[in-house]
């Protein structure tokens, strides 16, 4: 797979949203990847380590993955199997072997925890 | 830092809920205006190595050229070879070679696009033949109207089942060198049925581009006909 390129992408994100709200670091990085999305958390977090390494700005960050499970419809009478870990084998409700799947195949940054830059104009805070 | 020394320094928590394909997303919408304002219509081949798509298109191209016009996006790690092929039979052919990448973006198809259409040319039907991999391809849109996935018979019955992320976009699943059927394990119903498990309006069709059987239905499945 590609993990470490999309680890790269993950880290470019990161930077440009530092750099947006002139943060001195990354702290905490809440990311999420689909189940169907075909990419090893491990591997992916794995880069994402070896790449933090020679950022200043994220050194100090604390990757958090969360898994998003898709939920398959069944073909045949509609009932919705959510957040399901693997293919359905069949549908509970009328034995359906056809699912649309739904969700649960995108690899999205959901929140970012930032230090900001100390104030250097001294206390003008309220005057924006 | 500061939580002991009240410095100063803030923290702030930043809301983002993007994806990081959305860039990607938007350029293969991209690629799909450009395919379109040009009346032609884009095909993306996924499989792995070896499941005959280059061979496949050979036979396509021989179908449905001259009448209609065929470009093709080759995308390989190293060499020309598969771009030489497609040239041999009239087609417009561009190569990528991705220096190691295991998979097409929509950044580079949308160079290879622009190539493609170079001199003005009229194209009706555009052919990307991915990376031979039946994993990553499938993770990157490419502005496609129509993707396929190929199996070969001797891959296995079991593909499907192995690799749903793959199977779950796809409007097409060719099995291909049916001809081999008599030599090979494979079960075409179960193939089929493991990939309706997860895609249940999935097109299936059965074809040899060696003995010709199933031609029609495939390029019936693309939208064309012979």
């Amino acid at each position: 797979m590609h993990e470490f390129s999309l680890a790269e992408g993950l880290a470019r994100e990161l930077l440009r949203i530092a750099r947006e709200h002139k943060a001195s670091a990354v702290r905490e990085v809440y990311v999420s990847i689909g189940a169907l999305s075909g990419i090893v958390r491990e591997s992916f977090s794995f880069g994402f380590e070896i790449i933090k390494e020679h950022e200043p700005m994220l050194k100090e960050s604390q990757l958090h993955i969360e898994v998003d499970y898709p939920t398959y419809r069944c073909g045949q009478c509609g009932y919705l199997i959510e957040r399901s870990s693997v293919v359905p084998a069949q549908c509970p409700m009328c034995n359906g072997v056809e699912f649309y799947p739904s969700g649960g195949d995108d690899l999205k940054i959901m929140r970012v925890e930032l230090d900001l830059e100390e104030e250097t104009s001294g206390g003008g805070d309220e005057h924006v | 830092m500061c939580d002991t020394c009240g410095c100063g320094e803030r923290q702030v928590d930043v809301e983002v809920k993007e994806s990081l394909f959305s860039k990607n997303r938007a350029l293969g919408e991209e690629n799909r205006r450009l395919v379109e304002a040009k009346g032609a219509k884009l095909v993306n081949l996924i499989s792995a190595p070896g499941s005959g798509k280059t061979t496949l298109l050979e036979a396509t191209i021989t179908h449905l050229m001259p009448k209609v016009s065929i470009g093709v996006i080759e995308g390989d790690i190293e060499t020309e070879r598969d771009a030489q092929r497609i040239r041999a039979t009239g087609a417009r052919a561009v190569q990528i070679t991705t220096g190691g990448a295991c998979h097409l973006d929509a950044v580079l198809v949308h160079k290879a696009l622009h190539t493609l259409f170079e001199g003005d040319s009229h194209l009706d039907l555009i052919f990307i033949e991915n990376v031979g991999n039946l994993v990553c391809p499938a993770s990157f849109y490419l502005g496609e109207h129509l993707r396929c996935i190929l199996v070969s018979v001797p891959e296995g019955s079991d593909k499907p089942s192995k690799y749903p992320t793959t199977f779950k976009d796809a409007d097409v699943f060719a099995i291909t060198k049916i001809d081999l059927l008599p030599y090979f394990d494979f079960s075409i119903d179960e193939a089929a049925r493991e990939a309706r498990r997860i895609n249940p309006g999935i097109q299936i069709v059965e074809v040899s581009a060696k003995t010709q059987e199933g031609m029609a239905d495939w390029i019936h499945a693309l939208g064309m006909k012979i």
